[in-house]
């Protein structure tokens, strides 16, 4: 281990000893002035805002498969579905990553949101998913209700639901940004990210709206069938449908 | 004809289901002894104080959280693979323009991803469930996308190499016991079959590669470090 850390520090010594050039990480003074990142600042750090929320996401979508992994829960469809979830919302933080990448954007720089995050603490957090402001009631396992009319599916798909919505109103907020953010240092000029706001608009809404409406479809179907046969059968039957 | 046939049976069917009474109702009522260990008429009167007890575990837990290394380790991963995560998004910027050593971080986000999630799969086919537990070290992990190259595959050959010697110790916790010792004292053999063979087989060609690729990077630097950069561009392409 002791190897490495020497590596390390043999690296970072680099930024000293070698002219800036060979280590440089702004890249700068290839470009001569020229600007050809458009992307405005407020839309940027909002960016990666998401990206956090995106992950917490996609922990939070793994607690609930974890959940159903139980052999004491044995809901293997449920958890197959929370598991894809969870990857999924993973791919959505990288896409806007790659999004951000395209638009010029580098991390490296000290007011980036995506050099600072406490990776720890959201996998720790994973089951509470606080950066997407739930509520208390959603933020614990999604046991099975005393009165027998809520399953214990029921209640993770409406969290589900509940954290989709979340997400959808985020996303919404940041286009509103980016389509309207003031040009810093010029005080009468707005300048309207139409390309980002496209993408937003084009790709993740429309597969927020997609997403939210197969869950909805999913926990009116399961409610149906819970009325007239009772949450344990009813789960059992409808985690069969999602294997 | 057939459907007449059908219907009757039907018929008779709802008949019966509706003149019996529900004692006829089959219940999880097996003969005295079936189950062995479990009091089998308790079953029978009263549902509600029919304590069937099944659990995978074949180790005791005993509230000690015997495979809670296991799991912190499982997060550990989790956690990882976000940290991966971010240090390969900075080489896909313009500025850095990496492709290769995107591709290489990227594709330990990927495995560490897929990796824990096999792993909440594996701790509750043992009975456990997983928790979100996490070592003090792994609690404190942030996201750090301002490396260069060298930096970078040098943190990475770091942390693989730190999982592997974990897998290790983990191992040795689960495998280590005389015939006589309890139930209660960790010994699981799946596990720690689990943890050589799915684990630590992969890791150890991880560590040699990346171990391998931070000291070609060193020797190219000290050989000659105006060509350093040069060294880079070519290493990238053939990370690529
Ligand atoms: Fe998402």
């Amino acid at each position: 281990m002791n190897k490495f850390g020497i590596l390390v520090a043999f690296a970072v010594c680099c930024f000293v000893s070698v002219s800036a050039d060979t280590c440089d990480l702004t890249a700068k003074d290839h470009f001569n002035n020229v600007e050809f990142v458009d992307m405005k600042r407020k839309c940027i750090l909002e960016t990666e805002d998401q990206i956090k929320k995106e992950i917490t996401a996609s922990l939070k979508y793994l607690s609930l498969a974890a959940y159903f992994s139980r052999d004491d829960v044995n809901r293997p469809g449920y958890a197959k579905f929370f598991f894809d979830a969870a990857s999924e919302e993973r791919e959505h933080a990288k896409k806007l990553i790659e999004y951000l990448q395209m638009r010029g954007r580098y991390f490296d720089l000290e007011d980036s949101a995506i050099s600072n995050i406490n990776i720890g603490s959201l996998v720790k957090g994973s089951e509470k998913a606080e950066l997407l402001s739930l509520g208390s009631e959603w933020m614990k396992a999604p046991e099975a209700s005393k009165n027998k009319e809520v399953s214990a599916g029921l209640n993770a798909l409406r969290t589900a639901l509940k954290m989709e919505a979340v997400v959808t109103g985020s996303i919404r907020n940041l286009i509103a940004t980016c389509e309207a953010e003031q040009v810093e240092g010029k005080k009468n000029e707005i300048f309207n990210d139409y390309h980002f706001a496209d993408y937003l608009t084009g790709d993740f809404l429309s597969e927020q709206y997609q997403g939210k409406r197969d869950i909805a479809g999913k926990i009116s179907t399961l409610g149906k069938m819970i009325r007239d046969n009772g949450a344990e059968l009813a789960d059992y039957l409808f985690d069969k449908s999602l294997q | 004809m057939k459907s007449i046939i059908i219907l009757c049976f039907i018929g008779i069917a709802t008949a019966t289901l509706s003149t019996d009474s529900d004692k006829s109702i089959e219940t999880p009522c097996p003969p005295k002894n079936q189950f062995g260990e479990i009091a089998a008429d308790q079953c029978c009167g009263n549902i509600e104080d029919c304590e069937i007890v099944a659990t995978s575990r074949i180790v005791d837990d005993n509230g000690i959280g015997k495979y809670d290394e296991f799991i912190k380790y499982t997060n550990e991963y989790l956690t990882r693979s976000y940290e991966y995560f971010f240090l390969a998004a900075q080489f896909g910027t313009y500025a850095k323009e990496r492709p290769g050593f995107e591709k290489l971080l990227s594709g330990l986000s990927d495995s560490a991803w897929n990796k824990g999630i096999e792993m909440i799969k594996e701790i509750t086919k043992r009975g456990f469930s997983h928790k979100f537990i996490l070592n003090k070290e792994t609690a404190t992990i942030m996201s750090s996308a301002n490396v260069t190259e060298l930096v970078a595959i040098a943190k990475a050959a770091e942390i693989e190499k730190s999982l592997l010697v974990r897998a290790n110790d983990i191992h040795r916790h689960h495998s280590h016991a005389s015939l006589d010792a309890s139930h209660s004292c960790g010994y699981d053999a799946g596990l720690s079959h689990y943890i050589a063979e799915e684990i630590m087989e992969e890791k150890t060609e991880t560590v040699r590669t990346l171990t391998g690729h931070a000291n070609q990077l060193k020797r190219l630097f000290a050989q000659d470090p105006k060509l350093y950069p040069l060294s880079l561009f070519m290493f990238d392409k053939h990370l690529q």
